[in-house]
Order: structure tokens, then C-alpha cells, then sequence
């Protein structure tokens, strides 16, 4: 009775974003619910897959994530082909700031346990760590968001050696066409899932272990967050992200507290000026983070057996905790988003920023799960 | 813990309803699907829009 309860808020929710900021708006944040439930439930999470890969040698979670980027991108890239006038990618330049935000996203996420996604679903999903993260997150990302004009401006690697005279998105659906992009994309995606399952057989085969067996819920929930995504990006006209929304939060809570944001570089001009301004409910990323928040909730509360750590973090772990959402938000902006904005979003739109995030971020956690170890967080 | 819960919620929607209150404005209201609505997205991304 008190699970089914939990519905109720979810369709007063809906009613009123609908009646208030449009039929679209309504239909973002059931698309949220549909996240943060499909997300908590499988217990989908990008951050463990790949610690589960690096420590247990379970290659499962990764091969998960490439079989979720493999149906996204194909399904995606006809859509971007065809209808470019109304929906656009999730493009981004390859720059400096590309590189090192991944990198220091990738070993802040290990820390905090959770990234842009992971941190909302375990914040719905009552996990007091995410509780403490989220806050931090929202500060790192609105700062992060008024330095990333700054670090642009340093250009990126592939101008460095030549290769580009400025730092441009390099966009293979434009370069290549549809089927050469997707074909790439998809020999990419299956490289990535046959490294990780050779490498999990060969550690195995070392330790006298057999591989372990696939958890159906990485496949169920793959399944589910794709759909999810593609309808979202029919919906909204742009693929899932998160960052932007949570760093719209923190604009909005510093105008609110009195800052004058008119001469920052990102808050200060159009169309984020204008948006600060405007409703939260009217901004497509904020509107799909409240509906994951709850929709996390209530798989939460179906879920008995839910794993979601429900006792609040020492003060040691706090303080990595905020230190580690800070670092998490400031680096999700240089590097153009977090998980589902840069890397799912990046590579399901066929822009290459989306595999140097991979690569880049990759490389931190593995130093985010040695820094996990040292300061002996379980 | 569930009071952190109730706690957490209510914070969550009170700042919402606050935001709301404070900078509602009209607004014309975009077709409820981008494809087939003719309309560019316009919306806020991560990756830099």
C-alpha cells in the first residue's frame, strides 16, 4: 500500500508540469521517472562497471554499457541524418579542457561512487552520500560552467600537433555519412566489449576462476535506458544529459543569494542568461533530473532488496564525499558533460569527443579506484 | 531515514514552487514531440549549447 502511495505524487507531478510548462515538459519528466526507475532498479551504473572490471575482472557491466551505446547509436544516427533541422547531437570539440576534465571525472566518480547519473539515482534512491555529493555537484558545475569559456581558449591536442587549426568537433555522421559512422561506432563498441571480456578470461584463467556469469539486469536495464533515450531524443530534440541542469541549479541559487552573474563568460551570456531567468520547469535537463530523482525513488522502495547504503558516511568520508562532487561537477563542464551527456550522448550522436571521454576518464578511475582503496571507502 | 527522506523531498519541492513563484513569465509553449515540430531544439545541453 505505502509503494503504491508513491505513485500518487508521481501523477500529481506530471499534472502539474504539464499545466504549467506544456505537454512536453510532462512528457520529460515521465521520461525521467523512466530513468531513475530503469536506472535503480537494474542498478545500471557506469561508475561500478567499471570497478567491477578493474577489480573483480567482471566484464559484464562495461559489455552492458557498449551494448546500450551500440543500440543507441542505431537508432540515433538515422534520426540525426535525417532530421538535423530538429534534433541536434551531443557535438563537441576535442580541447585541453576535454581531456582533463574526463580524466579528473573519472577518478572524482570512484570517489563519490556514483556519477552525474549514478549520483541523482542513489540521491532519489535515499543514499545520505549522494545526498552530501549532489549539493557539491550542482556548486562544482556552476563554477565549472563560468571557467569553461577559459579553458577552451587553450585550445585542444589535435591542434597541437597539427592536426586541426582550431579545436573543432570532429562530427563523423557530417565527415563519414551515416553508415560509415555508424559502422565505426559499432566496430568501436564491440572492440571495447571483446577487450573487456578477453581481459576479464585471462585474469580469470590466471586465478584458476571462471568468468562470472552475465546479471541479466545489465542487459534488461541496457535495453531500457536505450528506449528511454531514444524517445528523448525525439522528444526533446537533443540526447539525455544532466550536468547542464545541475549547473543551471546552482546559477539560479547564486542569482537568488545575490550574485551578479552579467559579466560571467557562460551565466552572463545568451541563451543561459535567459534561462536563469526562466522557470526551472521549462529547462529540458532539469525537468528529466526531477523525474530520475523520484523515479529512483519509488524503484527503490519496490526494490526490497535494493542494496542503497542508508547510514550516513563518516566525517572523513563526507568531506571525500564533497570534495569529490565538487571535482566531479567542475570537471563534468570542461569535459562537456558527465557519463550520460559526453560519453553515452558523444558517441550515440557520432562525435569523437564522446571515445576521448571514455579513454580519458577510463584512465582516472583507474587512480579513483586506488585512491578508494587508500582511503579505504567500501 | 525517513525523515531524511521527507526531509529531502520537501526541501526539493518547496525550492521548486519557490522558483516557479519567482520567474514565472508567458511563454510560447514548444510542439510536445521536437520531431515533426519544424522548430530547432533550443534547450540547454552539456555539450555547450
Amino acid at each position: 500500500m505505502y509503494r503504491l502511495l508513491l505513485l500518487g505524487p508521481a501523477c500529481l507531478g506530471w499534472i502539474a508540469v504539464t499545466l504549467q510548462a506544456g505537454l512536453r515538459a510532462g512528457f520529460l519528466l515521465v521520461l525521467g521517472l523512466g530513468f531513475g526507475a530503469a536506472l535503480s532498479a537494474s542498478r545500471f551504473g557506469f561508475t561500478t562497471g567499471w570497478r567491477h572490471l578493474m577489480i573483480r575482472k567482471d566484464p559484464w557491466g562495461m559489455i552492458g554499457q557498449m551494448i546500450m551505446m551500440a543500440i543507441c547509436s542505431a537508432l540515433s544516427f538515422p534520426l540525426l541524418a535525417a532530421f538535423s533541422h530538429e534534433i541536434s547531437g551531443a557535438v563537441a570539440p576535442i580541447t585541453w579542457g576535454l581531456v582533463v576534465g574526463a580524466l579528473l571525472f573519472g577518478f572524482a566518480m570512484q570517489l563519490a561512487d556514483g556519477c552525474g547519473s549514478g549520483t541523482l539515482y542513489k540521491a532519489g534512491a535515499s543514499s545520505p552520500t549522494s545526498w552530501v555529493v549532489l549539493p557539491a555537484f550542482i556548486v562544482g558545475s556552476f563554477v565549472g560552467a563560468s571557467h569553461q569559456h577559459a579553458w577552451e581558449s587553450l585550445g585542444g591536442p589535435l591542434q597541437a600537433v597539427g592536426l586541426q587549426q582550431e579545436a573543432a568537433p570532429i562530427d563523423l555522421i557530417a565527415t563519414t555519412g551515416t553508415p560509415i559512422a555508424l559502422l565505426l561506432t559499432l566496430l568501436g563498441c564491440a572492440a571495447v566489449a571483446l577487450a573487456s571480456y578477453l581481459f576479464a578470461k585471462r585474469s580469470a584463467a590466471q586465478t584458476g576462476h571462471r568468468v562470472p556469469a552475465v546479471p541479466s539486469r545489465w542487459v534488461w536495464g541496457a535495453v531500457v535506458i536505450t528506449a528511454l533515450y531514444v524517445v528523448h531524443l525525439i522528444v526533446a530534440g537533443q540526447p539525455w544529459g544532466i550536468v547542464y541542469g545541475l549547473g543551471l541549479w546552482g546559477a539560479k541559487v547564486a542569482t537568488a543569494l545575490g550574485a551578479d552573474l552579467s559579466a560571467d563568460t557562460f551565466w552572463g551570456v545568451a541563451p543561459h542568461a535567459e534561462r536563469i531567468g526562466e522557470p526551472i520547469l521549462w529547462d529540458v535537463t532539469s525537468v528529466t533530473n526531477i523525474g530520475l530523482l523520484y523515479g529512483a525513488l519509488i524503484a527503490n522502495r519496490w526494490n526490497t532488496d535494493a542494496p542503497t547504503r542508508r547510514a550516513w558516511p563518516s566525517p572523513t568520508q563526507l568531506l571525500i564525499s564533497i570534495f569529490a562532487g565538487c571535482l566531479m561537477g567542475y570537471s563534468a563542464r570542461l569535459a562537456y558533460g558527465c557519463n550520460v551527456g559526453a560519453y553515452l550522448g558523444g558517441v550515440a550522436s557520432g562525435s569523437l569527443h564522446g571515445w576521448v571521454w571514455f579513454a580519458f576518464a577510463f584512465l582516472g578511475s583507474i587512480g579513483g579506484v586506488a585512491a578508494r582503496r587508500k582511503a579505504r571507502i567500501e | 531515514m525517513t525523515r531524511g527522506v521527507i526531509i529531502f523531498w520537501t526541501l526539493f519541492v518547496l525550492i521548486i514552487g519557490i522558483d516557479y513563484h519567482v520567474t514565472d513569465r508567458p511563454r510560447l509553449e514548444p510542439k510536445p514531440f521536437a520531431l515533426g515540430s519544424g522548430e530547432a531544439s533550443s534547450s540547454g545541453h552539456c555539450s555547450g549549447k
